[in-house]
């Protein structure tokens, strides 16, 4: 689809008004977020890490400048921040060049915001490979030599996640991983202790920042789902009974 | 439709864009540290109008010789030429990337120490890999094909298919792991597999093909099943979590497109 | 050690050992099982058949040698089938990869059976009955371009030949000459195809992807939006077996069962196992 068409019209605009209705109206109210098990454990896998002493892997996939990386990047930040108070080394390994100076630059803020600048090494954010399996190589290598205690896989992954999950259970790391790629889910689930379904990676940044803007973009987010679930109930319900209604309802929505 | 004859580079609108952008930049690295995040929420804003504005605009029909059909808005024909600009910007970026990795390497194999071999190699293989692929596109003579064909695709290639195959030998130590009867969802976990793997096999198959496909029991042939499992209760899940997720997105993109996302490096 | 404990934690190693001879045994053992044939292998299968004389199908092998294993053996069933239509009804096709291994891997498959057919007089020419464009970047805006002016934006073929010029070329200037697109893909770029050719189009586009990324391709080919698919190297198998041919994948299909059966065989025994240290360890209890 190039351009609009009259479903898209209708429903975007009207999706998108809920979310930013529900944003403006969260500064006002305290908004109730239901527990994520998988996020939770991000600061019991930080802990983890800092006790053993050994470093955190925070891979955040293979996308490009898209929305679930910079996605993935707001939650390794918001890693990043938390360790950054027990002086516990996280790397990020990037896969796409674009995305680079981005996570760089995320990272060397996260630490300068927790007032640790010196913690930042520019060396734990390294370019590895933008080949896929070459890129899942390099991580996996890291895993094994630096013993990662702790690994976070955020982002988009494709058929190399369970390099990564694997690695990762075989050096006994704690391992959450959150994907937008619905393929690779189950991958994660056999090998990984949490993992984080479908849109909670989107809820993700809400839930540990618990800022009110993004509280209110995820209820937002839900009122659009409420939008979607009674569109298809009605476009059933149309499509089942329009034999019984007659020939007329039924060229009505041919 | 008559084909057009390949346009060579203008020499001078690369000049002209080439000075241009070293005056923007100038001027960006100029601009004091506080204007910096709103003049990027502006640039972003802008961006996000555009592709807004062309998507939504009401179109009118814009036939050309070869598609009478074609619709489009006052931006459509900018579509075009902004997709290229932003790869030409994009494909500077492939250098930042080789920079780094040299940085990183270079700094390890002065240091010395365990693990600077494997610096060393990458090293190595960057500049032969570099030389021969300049080489066989310069001269492509017997050689330095054969080189290409030696490093490519039995080297490369082959590496890439390696690492692949890993996945294989993983995915059996995880299922052996993971696949136990510890709770009613991780049963049924394990007997959707085992359907799935078994219908999808020819001895799996086997094991039902004996049901005559004329009787009422044709549709406990396991390879049914498995199709069944697949379009029906995995294919409504998969597009349930299509939508939370699309829905997400659409949530991401408006926060960032009008400055209303926290965290990282959008924070003030 | 006790037993059930050692056979619900046998090392990785043992079962990668057990993997090895599972998957390469098989190789040297050339017979085929008869596999049930998928409605959405055979929905392609007839997709292809019923191609009207003279069409142009656009060919994409967006994959690498990573995943050559199965879109590997997709390729070739599928490139084979196009043949053996150019051989009843003149059918065309293109090569347009996004993947810059994807040109070569096909390319070289393409030489091989045109080789292997040419044998038995079907006269297949590169130029004539086929042709590789290549690789091109940018997915998007590329087939944005492409479907309203074929020629100039695919400008050259891998031998820097015009695309124009070419007779394979002939009457195809737009989107709308294309006939059908099949895509054999490891990723969902495959999407790309369906938002800007397929929809507003209305081609007809097959899909070759991996295994793994089936699941999520079922909402396409429920939604019509794809005609038919081959879900991984299964999906070869099934289309050689429709094909009468005996190439790699059905080769490969023996290896595939009998590690599957080796899976589910550990699977099985690690839970009797476990099952059976528990009740053990219930009555331990209970007659403590």
């Amino acid at each position: 689809m190039e351009h609009a068409n009259m479903t898209v019209w209708i429903l975007v605009p009207l999706m998108s008004l809920a979310i930013l209705v529900m944003i403006l109206t969260a500064r006002k109210k305290q908004l109730f977020i239901r527990r994520i098990q998988g996020l939770s454990a991000i600061d019991e896998a930080i802990g983890r890490a800092t006790e053993m002493g050994r470093p955190m892997l925070c891979c955040i996939g293979l996308g490009g400048l898209d929305v679930p990386t910079l996605q993935a990047l707001a939650i390794t930040s918001y890693i990043i921040k938390s360790s950054a108070r027990f002086n516990t080394r996280a790397i990020v390994p990037v896969a796409d060049p674009q995305i680079y100076p981005v996570v760089e630059e995320a990272v060397r803020e996260s630490y300068v915001s927790e007032g640790r600048p010196e913690q930042y090494n520019p060396d734990d954010v390294r370019f590895l490979s933008n080949r896929q399996f070459a890129f899942a190589a390099a991580t996996a290598g890291i895993v094994y030599r630096e013993k990662v205690a702790a690994s976070f896989l955020f982002g988009l992954f494709y058929a190399e996640a369970l390099i990564f999950a694997e690695t990762g259970q075989q050096v006994g790391a704690i391992q959450v991983a959150g994907t937008p790629s619905t393929t690779q889910i189950p991958f994660f689930i056999a090998a990984c202790d949490y993992v984080i379904i479908g849109d909670e990676f989107y809820a993700a940044s809400a839930y540990l920042s618990r800022e009110p803007t993004l509280l209110g973009s995820m209820v937002g987010q839900d009122i659009a789902k409420g939008i979607l679930i009674a569109v298809i109930v009605f476009g059933a319900a149309l499509a089942s009974f329009a034999p019984v209604l007659g020939k007329s309802f039924g060229t009505l929505f041919k | 439709m008559p084909v057009k004859a390949p346009v060579g580079p203008n020499i001078g609108m690369i000049l002209l864009f080439a000075v241009a952008s070293v005056v923007v930049l100038g001027l960006l690295m100029l601009v004091p540290l506080r204007f910096r995040r709103p003049i990027i929420r502006a640039i972003t804003f802008l961006g996000g109008l555009y592709a807004t504005v062309e998507f939504f605009f009401p179109t009118h029909p814009m036939p050309t010789a070869d598609d009478p059909k074609a619709v489009g808005n006052f931006l459509t024909f900018t579509v075009q030429p902004f997709g290229n600009f932003t790869n030409a910007i994009l494909g500077w970026t492939v250098g930042l990337g080789v920079i780094n990795l040299c940085q990183v390497h270079g700094k390890r194999l002065m240091k010395g120490g365990a693990g600077s071999f494997n610096s060393l190699a990458f090293f190595l293989s960057l500049v032969i890999m570099t030389c021969i692929g300049i080489l066989q596109k310069a001269h492509p003579n017997a050689i330095n094909k054969n080189l290409y064909e030696i490093l490519f695709i039995g080297g490369l290639s082959n590496l890439d298919a390696t690492m692949f195959s890993i996945v294989a030998f993983y995915i059996v130590s995880a299922a052996y792991r993971a696949f136990r009867i510890r709770s009613v969802e991780a049963t049924l976990l394990l007997t959707t597999a085992i359907i799935v793997m078994l219908g999808q096999i020819a001895f799996g198959q086997m094991l039902t093909s004996w049901i005559p496909k004329e009787s009422f029991f044709h549709f406990l042939h396991i390879d049914l099943i498995r199709s069944w499992i697949l379009t029906i209760p995995n294919a409504a899940a998969t597009r349930a979590i299509a939508f939370g997720l699309g829905i997400g997105g659409l949530a991401v993109a408006l926060r960032i497109w009008l400055g209303l996302e926290r965290g990282s490096y959008f924070d003030s | 050690m006790n037993v059930l404990r050692l056979l619900q934690e046998v090392d990785r190693r043992v079962l990668y050992v057990f993997l090895l001879l599972a998957v390469t045994l098989p190789f040297f053992v050339k017979f085929r099982v008869p596999v049930a044939i998928s409605p959405p292998t055979k929905a392609l299968y007839d997709a292809i058949e019923e191609l009207p004389e003279n069409s142009f199908v656009l060919f994409g092998p967006d994959y690498s040698a990573g995943t050559r294993g199965e879109n590997g053996a997709q390729t070739e069933v599928l490139l084979r089938h196009l043949m053996l239509m150019w051989h009843k009804k003149k059918i065309r096709f293109g090569i347009l990869a996004f993947d810059p291994q994807g040109k070569t891997l096909a390319q070289n498959i393409s030489l091989r059976l045109q080789e292997e057919y040419n044998k038995q007089g079907y006269g297949i020419k590169e130029g004539v009955s086929w042709v590789n464009f290549g690789y091109r970047v940018d997915q998007q805006n590329f087939v944005r371009a492409l479907v309203k002016d074929v020629p100039n934006t695919l400008a050259k073929d891998i031998h820097d030949q015009p695309v124009g010029a070419l007779e394979v070329m002939k009457g195809i200037h737009s989107a709308k000459d294309v006939a059908m697109i099949l895509n054999v893909n490891p990723t969902n770029s495959y999407t790309i195809y369906i938002q800007f050719m397929q929809g507003p189009y209305k081609i007809p586009m097959g899909l070759a992807p991996t295994a793994v990324m089936a699941p999520e391709a079922f909402n396409y080919l429920d939604s019509g939006q794809i005609v038919g698919m081959l879900q991984g190297l299964q999906g070869a198998v099934e289309y050689e077996q429709m094909l009468d041919t005996f190439g790699r994948a059905t080769r490969a299909s023996n290896s595939l069962s009998v590690a599957h059966l080796l899976l589910i065989g550990f699977i099985i025994l690690g839970n009797i196992a476990m099952v059976l240290e528990r009740s053990k360890q219930r009555k331990a209890g209970g007659a403590a």
